[in-house]
C-alpha cells in the first residue's frame, strides 16, 4: 500500500509539473548548442561560418539564406523553422538512416561537424570508450533502433502534443535543442544530472534535473568495479540519476498504442505502475517473494544486498535499453550491470533474452527457481518450459514468458 | 525674358505653396537660392544647381545634420559624426569613412551608385530579389531615389516631357516633394510627399521630437514604423508590387505591398521572407511583418529596444517605448538598417559575435525578441 501510494504521489508530482512547466525555461546559454566553446557550429559545413561565433544562431537557421547573395552550405532552398536543412526525410520510414535524412545527422552523423556521442553503454554504463556507435546516427542504425519514422507519426497524431507538426523533426519530441545540455562531460558542474531530454508534454523545461530515480525504490547498478552508474558517479538510490521512468512512461505507457514499422506490429505497452493490466515485474509491481529458496540468492550484487533492506526494485529503462539504438534487439543494451552481455541479443538465438537476465540474476537460481513447487501456474506443467517433455533439456526462451505486458 | 518669366512664375508658386494650409506640413524652408537657381540656363530640367540627393544629404562632414545658411537644415546620410548617425544609418560605412567591425565595402550597407559609382562589388541583384531570370534595368544600379531605388517614385521607366520612356532617378523622382512634404504621422500615403521619409507608399510617423528628427534617439524618442500584420492568402504575387504591366513588359508602375516598412522591403527582396504554407505552422524564413507572439519568449519583449525595433499595427499619434507583444511586429528594420551599418548584412548589430550569455547581449538585437536564449533561466 504504501510502495503503491509513492508511485501515485510520484505520478501526481510529475503531472502537476507538466502542468505548471512555465512556459519559458531552462536556458540555451546553458545548453549543450548555445556554449560558446564546444556549441553548435557549421564551419566544417561551409567555412564562411568561421566569422561566427560558436553557438551563435546562423550555425542552424538561416534568417534569409544569403551570404554575400549566396545560400550557405547546404544549399537546399528554404526549410521549415528557418533551419538550414529540412528537418526530418518523411520517406525514411525505416533504417538504414543517412545524413541528409534528419537536420540533427548533419551534426551528429559521421562527417560535418563529427559531435562524438557514445552510447548509453559507454557514457553511462562504463563500457569502454570508443567500443560502441560514436555518433547518434551510428547509434540508429543498428540492429534496433528508435525508430525516427514511428515517433514522427506518434508525435504528430498525438493532440497533447500541439507544438509538434508535420514539419517537426522527431529527435525534438525527446530533445529541446536550445535547452539540452551536454550530459556526458563529467567537468561540467552538474554533471551527471545534466539533462538532454524535455518531455513532449512540456518540452520548454528540461526533465532529469529535479527528477531523479531515487523518488522510487531504486538500487543503481555497477557501471564499472563496484562503482555506479551513471559513469561511475551514481549514488546507490539513484539520486544521481534521471528520472527515466517518468521520462519514458510518458508515451511508453499502458494507455498508448503505437506503432513499430521495423516490427510490423504495435509495441508492447509498458505498466510500470502497480494497478491496470499487466503490471511489469521489473516496474513497481510488488516483488513476488522467492527468496533464497534452495538456498541460492535470486539476484546478483549490488541487488542482492539491497534486497535485504528493500522490499521492491523499480527499475529505470536506461538499465536494461538504449535510448537511440542498439546492436541487440529491443534496444537493449551491450553492457548491463558493470558488464558486458557474454553474448548479444538476437533473435536468431534459442535464448534470445538469457545474456541479459543473467547480468542481474542468478543463473543457477533461475533454473531452481522454475522448478520450485507452486512457482509456475498451474503447477506441474513441465510443458510449459518443455515443449518436449519434462524429461528433455530443451527449454523455451525467456520471452515466451517475460517482456512487457506478460509477466508471469 | 523667358528666364525671367519662369523665374517670376516660380517666385508665385512658392508663394502660394507657402500660403496653403499646413496640415503637419514640414516643406522645405528657408532661401530658395540654397536650392534653385533663377535660371533655366543653369539647370533646365529643373531650375536647381544642377544638384542630385547626396549634394545635399552626403557632404561627409562631421555633422549627421548640416544647417544651410539659409536655415534649412539637412539630414545627413554620408557623415563621420561620431555622435551618432540618423535612424537609416550611414553609408560611411560602405567606403570606410567611419569605422566598421570587420572591413568596410558593401556588406555594409545598400551601396548606391550616387555615392560608390563602382556599384556592389559581389552582387548583381538585391539578395532575396525573385527577377535574377529576367533582365532588369538596374541590375548593378542601387541608387537612392526612382528607378532601382528608394525614394521617390520608383517605376521602372517613365515617361519623359517629350514623351520617351526613361529611367527617372534622383531629382526627378523627388520632383515637389521636398516642398510639399508632409511630417509626423503620414497615414496616407499616395504621393512621395506625404509618404513615409519620401519613400512612395510606406506609411509611418517621422519622429515628432524637434531635437532630434530623423533619429531613432532613445526608447521613447524614435520614428514609428508601420507593419501590417500577415494574413492568410497573403502570399506574393506579381500585383503586390507591379501595376500597369505583365511579365514581358518591364514598365510598371511600383507600389508598395501593403504601404508596410516591410512591404517597401519585400519589394526587391521577396524571397527573403518566405510566408510559412498554411497549416504547417513553421517559418521557412525568419518572419516579417509579423506579429511578436504574446506568449513564451515572446511575452518579455516589453520595452522598446533600439537594437531591436518594432513595427505598430497603426500609425500612432505619439511615440512610444512600449512594446506590446501580441500587437506590435518584427519587421525587416528591427534587425536592419536602410542605408548601412558597421555590421554585416546592414545589421543593428554584430550578428557574428552575438552568442548566448555574450557582454551585454542579453537583451539586444535577436535576444530583444528571443528573450530566453541570451540569458540564464
Amino acid at each position: 500500500m504504501l510502495k503503491s501510494s509513492k508511485v501515485v504521489i510520484n505520478f501526481l508530482v510529475l503531472v502537476w509539473l507538466s502542468f505548471t512547466a512555465p512556459a519559458v525555461g531552462g536556458s540555451y546559454l546553458e545548453s549543450a548548442h548555445g556554449n560558446g566553446g564546444f556549441g553548435a557550429n557549421r564551419q566544417p559545413i561551409d567555412a564562411r561560418y568561421a566569422q561566427y561565433a560558436t553557438g551563435n544562431c546562423a550555425h542552424c537557421h538561416e534568417a534569409h539564406a544569403s551570404l554575400d547573395g549566396l545560400e550557405p552550405e547546404p544549399r537546399t532552398g528554404a526549410a521549415p523553422h528557418t533551419l538550414f536543412y529540412p528537418t526530418f526525410n518523411t520517406a525514411r520510414t525505416q533504417n538504414l538512416y543517412t545524413e541528409t535524412d534528419n537536420f540533427c545527422f548533419y551534426c551528429h552523423g559521421d562527417a560535418g561537424q563529427r559531435v562524438i556521442n557514445q552510447d548509453y553503454s559507454a557514457a553511462f554504463g562504463g563500457a569502454v570508450a570508443g567500443s560502441g556507435p560514436q555518433s547518434i546516427l551510428a547509434a540508429f542504425n543498428q540492429e534496433s533502433y528508435h525508430n525516427l519514422y514511428d515517433i514522427w507519426n506518434f508525435a504528430g497524431l498525438n493532440t497533447a502534443y500541439p507544438w509538434f507538426t508535420a514539419k517537426s523533426n522527431p529527435c525534438s519530441a525527446c530533445h529541446n535543442p536550445h535547452l539540452a545540455r551536454r550530459n556526458w562531460d563529467p567537468a561540467q558542474p552538474g554533471f551527471p544530472l545534466l539533462s538532454a531530454v524535455s518531455r513532449p508534454i512540456a518540452p520548454a523545461r528540461l526533465w532529469g534535473e529535479a527528477e531523479r530515480m531515487s523518488a522510487y525504490p531504486y538500487e543503481a547498478p555497477y557501471a564499472f568495479s563496484l562503482n555506479r552508474e551513471p559513469a561511475g558517479v551514481g549514488l546507490p538510490d539513484g539520486d544521481n540519476t534521471p528520472d527515466y521512468v517518468g521520462f519514458c512512461t510518458e508515451c511508453h505507457n499502458p494507455a498508448n498504442l503505437i506503432w513499430s514499422t521495423p516490427l510490423n506490429r504495435n509495441l508492447r505497452k509498458v505498466n510500470w505502475g502497480t494497478t491496470g493490466e499487466t503490471p511489469d515485474k521489473h516496474g513497481a509491481r510488488p516483488r513476488q517473494g522467492h527468496p533464497y529458496s534452495y538456498g541460492t540468492p535470486p539476484l546478483l550484487e549490488p541487488y542482492r544486498e539491497a534486497a535485504a533492506v528493500k522490499t521492491n526494485f523499480v527499475l529505470s529503462c536506461l538499465d536494461c535499453h538504449e535510448p537511440h539504438g542498439s546492436t541487440n534487439i529491443m534496444l537493449l543494451r551491450r553492457r548491463v550491470n558493470g558488464g558486458d552481455l557474454p553474448e548479444p541479443v538476437s533473435a536468431a538465438a534459442a535464448k534470445p533474452l538469457l545474456p541479459l537476465c543473467v547480468r542481474c540474476h542468478d543463473r543457477g537460481h533461475l533454473n531452481q527457481l522454475h522448478h520450485e513447487p507452486g512457482y509456475l501456474a498451474p503447477s506441474g506443467e513441465c510443458t510449459l518450459c518443455h515443449p518436449n517433455g519434462g524429461d528433455q533439456p530443451e527449454v523455451v526462451a525467456c520471452r515466451q514468458c517475460h517482456y512487457h505486458g506478460k509477466n508471469l | 525674358m523667358i528666364v525671367t518669366s519662369v523665374g517670376k512664375l516660380l517666385g508665385l508658386a512658392l508663394v502660394a505653396i507657402l500660403l496653403l494650409p499646413m496640415v503637419a506640413a514640414a516643406e522645405i524652408k528657408g532661401n530658395c537660392i540654397d536650392c534653385h537657381t533663377d535660371s533655366a540656363v543653369d539647370d533646365p530640367e529643373g531650375f536647381l544647381w544642377g544638384i542630385d540627393c547626396v549634394t545635399c544629404h552626403a557632404l561627409g562632414t562631421d555633422d549627421r545634420i548640416v544647417v544651410l545658411p539659409g536655415g534649412i537644415p539637412m539630414p545627413q546620410v554620408y557623415h563621420t559624426d561620431n555622435r551618432g548617425d540618423l535612424a537609416g544609418g550611414n553609408f560611411a560605412y560602405i567606403s570606410g569613412a567611419k569605422l566598421t567591425v570587420g572591413p568596410a565595402g558593401s556588406r555594409k550597407g545598400h551601396d548606391v551608385v550616387d555615392l560608390f559609382p563602382a556599384g556592389d562589388d559581389t552582387l548583381l541583384y538585391p539578395p532575396g530579389f525573385n527577377h535574377e531570370d529576367i533582365p532588369i534595368y538596374f541590375r548593378g544600379r542601387m541608387t537612392c531615389a526612382g528607378t532601382g531605388g528608394c525614394h521617390g517614385i520608383r517605376n521602372q521607366l517613365m515617361p519623359s516631357p517629350t514623351g520617351e520612356l526613361i529611367p527617372r532617378v534622383g531629382m526627378m523622382a523627388v520632383r515637389g516633394a521636398h516642398h510639399a512634404n508632409q511630417d509626423g504621422r503620414l497615414l496616407v500615403a499616395d504621393t512621395v510627399a506625404n509618404s513615409y521619409r519620401f519613400l512612395m507608399g510606406v506609411r509611418g510617423l517621422e519622429n515628432p521630437y524637434p531635437q532630434e528628427r530623423w533619429q531613432n534617439a532613445s526608447p521613447l524618442m524614435h520614428n514609428e514604423y508601420y507593419g501590417a500584420p500577415y494574413r492568410p492568402g497573403d502570399e506574393l504575387h506579381c500585383s503586390n508590387c507591379h501595376y500597369g504591366s505583365n511579365k514581358a513588359t518591364p514598365y510598371s508602375y511600383i507600389v508598395t505591398p501593403r504601404n508596410s516598412m516591410s512591404g517597401f522591403c519585400i519589394s526587391c527582396h521577396s524571397n527573403f521572407h518566405a510566408r510559412p504554407h498554411p497549416g504547417l505552422l513553421a517559418f521557412f524564413r525568419h518572419p516579417s511583418d509579423f506579429v511578436i507572439p504574446a506568449k513564451g519568449e515572446y511575452a518579455e519583449y516589453l520595452t522598446y529596444e533600439l537594437t531591436a525595433p518594432v513595427a505598430r499595427r497603426w500609425v500612432p499619434e505619439t511615440t512610444s517605448d512600449l512594446v506590446r507583444p501580441g500587437e506590435d511586429l518584427v519587421m525587416c528594420l528591427s534587425c536592419h538598417m536602410a542605408h548601412a551599418s558597421p555590421y554585416d548584412g546592414m545589421l543593428r548589430f554584430d550578428y557574428t559575435r552575438m552568442f548566448a550569455g555574450s557582454i551585454g547581449g542579453e537583451r539586444t538585437g535577436c535576444f530583444a525578441c528571443h528573450t530566453s536564449k541570451g540569458r540564464r533561466k
